[in-house]
């Protein structure tokens, strides 16, 4: 899918209201100042007071959609799983967690990088996930070295159990249109 | 499986001591799981259990789906117990959680799609075999009958949404997250977070907009019209 402009509409104020500023007016996101800045235009703008309307009404859409509840039983399947489950050193969000990693190690592979997404075929610019997975994992690996050579088979196992979040699968992410 | 029923049961509350506990306990409920605590554990998963399951299955739109993500997620947090900072937000962590799980869950359902669509006739019901990726077509197992069409279009657009503006909106709109935990919890600057909610929140008023304009869809757009 691509990307959305901002916002569709023009408003003819000089200068313009962004959209990002109308959204987070709406969604009370605003200091004080920029609030009132908003408003004062939104009063005096028909375009934007239509656009504020819409904006309001579709995240008021989305923040009532339904809900799911468990089914029942489901705490204590959770609890009785977990009990026989041992303690790990979890890594958790490990994929943002990498990609966080993959941006201090990013100013050395940038070079390749840029090189690389200019001379594959198909969608230059854009990883797909796997890509991304793959090269956030072993950037993982890099920055880990020294643990991992040290560490016992147990340990190793629970790295491992650790890294399968972002086992490589085929996606078909970034395939889209 | 999934209903429109109240969370909590008079047990819970019990259990849960749930008169003094409130969204700030949820780390001083994690302290006492990291000291084996299995009670506190139950309190947390029953705390936490619909709005998992409800994320979950945003992306999934499988209620099956999105339990066993959700089971997957609470035995995450169980197992990272002894290395929890409480210093982290616990809401946003466990959000985290369930949106990497659901994303990879979606991946590792494509892969076996595509894996079984290669090595097996389609239809072989064979016992063990692999559970089918929701039909986008089929209605949503939270969804009523009609309530609706409008419901339906929204999780359409939603699921055509890249991914990041599908999750900033997702965590900003369904589960009520501000800006700041919104970027917390996707580890990304406010201003893009900022910048993907608008986008999110454009993006889905246009395709909305012949509906929020008339109340009613277009007739291309209904196929029932
Ligand atoms: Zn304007």
């Amino acid at each position: 899918m691509t990307e959305t402009p901002p916002s569709p509409r023009t408003c003819p104020g000089t200068p313009p209201l962004s959209a990002e500023d109308l959204v987070a007016w709406l969604d009370d996101e605003l200091s004080a100042t920029d609030a009132r800045r908003v408003e004062s235009h939104v009063v005096a703008c028909p375009t934007c007071a239509g656009e504020a309307d819409l904006l309001r009404r579709t995240g008021d859409l989305v923040a009532r959609l339904p809900r799911m509840t468990v089914s029942s039983g489901f705490a204590d399947r959770v609890v009785a799983a977990a009990r026989t489950a041992p303690a790990g050193r979890l890594v958790t969000s490990r994929r943002w967690s990498f990609v966080r990693t993959a941006a201090a190690a990013a100013v050395v592979v940038a070079g390749v990088g840029a090189w690389w997404a200019v001379s594959r075929p198909g969608d230059p610019g854009q990883l797909t996930a796997r890509e991304e997975d793959e090269i956030a994992r072993d950037l993982y690996v890099l920055a880990h070295l020294d643990t991992l050579q040290s560490a016992d088979a147990d340990e190793l196992a629970r790295i491992a159990d650790d890294l399968d979040v972002i086992d490589a699968v085929p996606s078909e992410e970034g395939n889209g249109g | 499986m999934a209903s429109e029923a109240p969370i909590r049961t008079p047990d819970d509350e019990k259990q849960a001591g749930a008169s003094d506990v409130n969204a700030d306990d949820d780390a001083a409920l994690m302290i006492a799981v990291r000291g084996g605590d299995e009670r506190a554990f139950t309190t947390l998963v029953r705390r936490w259990q619909d709005r998992i399951v409800s994320l979950a299955n945003r992306y999934l739109r499988s209620a099956a789906d999105a339990e066993d993500v959700s089971q997957e997620v609470f035995l995450r947090v169980h197992r990272a117990r002894e290395t929890y900072e409480p210093s982290a937000k616990f809401s946003t962590w466990i959000y985290r959680i369930t949106v990497n799980a659901s994303l990879n869950h979606i991946r590792s359902r494509k892969a076996r799609k595509a894996v079984s669509g290669e090595l097996r006739p389609a239809g072989d019901g064979e016992p063990g075999g692999l559970p089918e990726p929701a039909d986008p077509n089929e209605p949503d197992p939270t969804e009523g009958p009609e309530k609706d069409e409008l419901a339906r279009v929204i999780r359409e657009i939603l699921d055509e949404l890249p991914e990041r503006q599908r999750t900033a909106i997702l965590l900003n709109k369904y589960q009520g997250l501000g800006y700041e935990e919104s970027a917390a919890a996707m580890e990304l600057s406010i201003p893009a977070v900022k910048s993907l909610l608008t986008r999110a929140r454009v993006a889905i008023k246009e395709r909305l907009e012949p509906y929020l304009t008339t109340g009613e869809w277009p007739r291309e757009r209904d196929p029932r019209a």
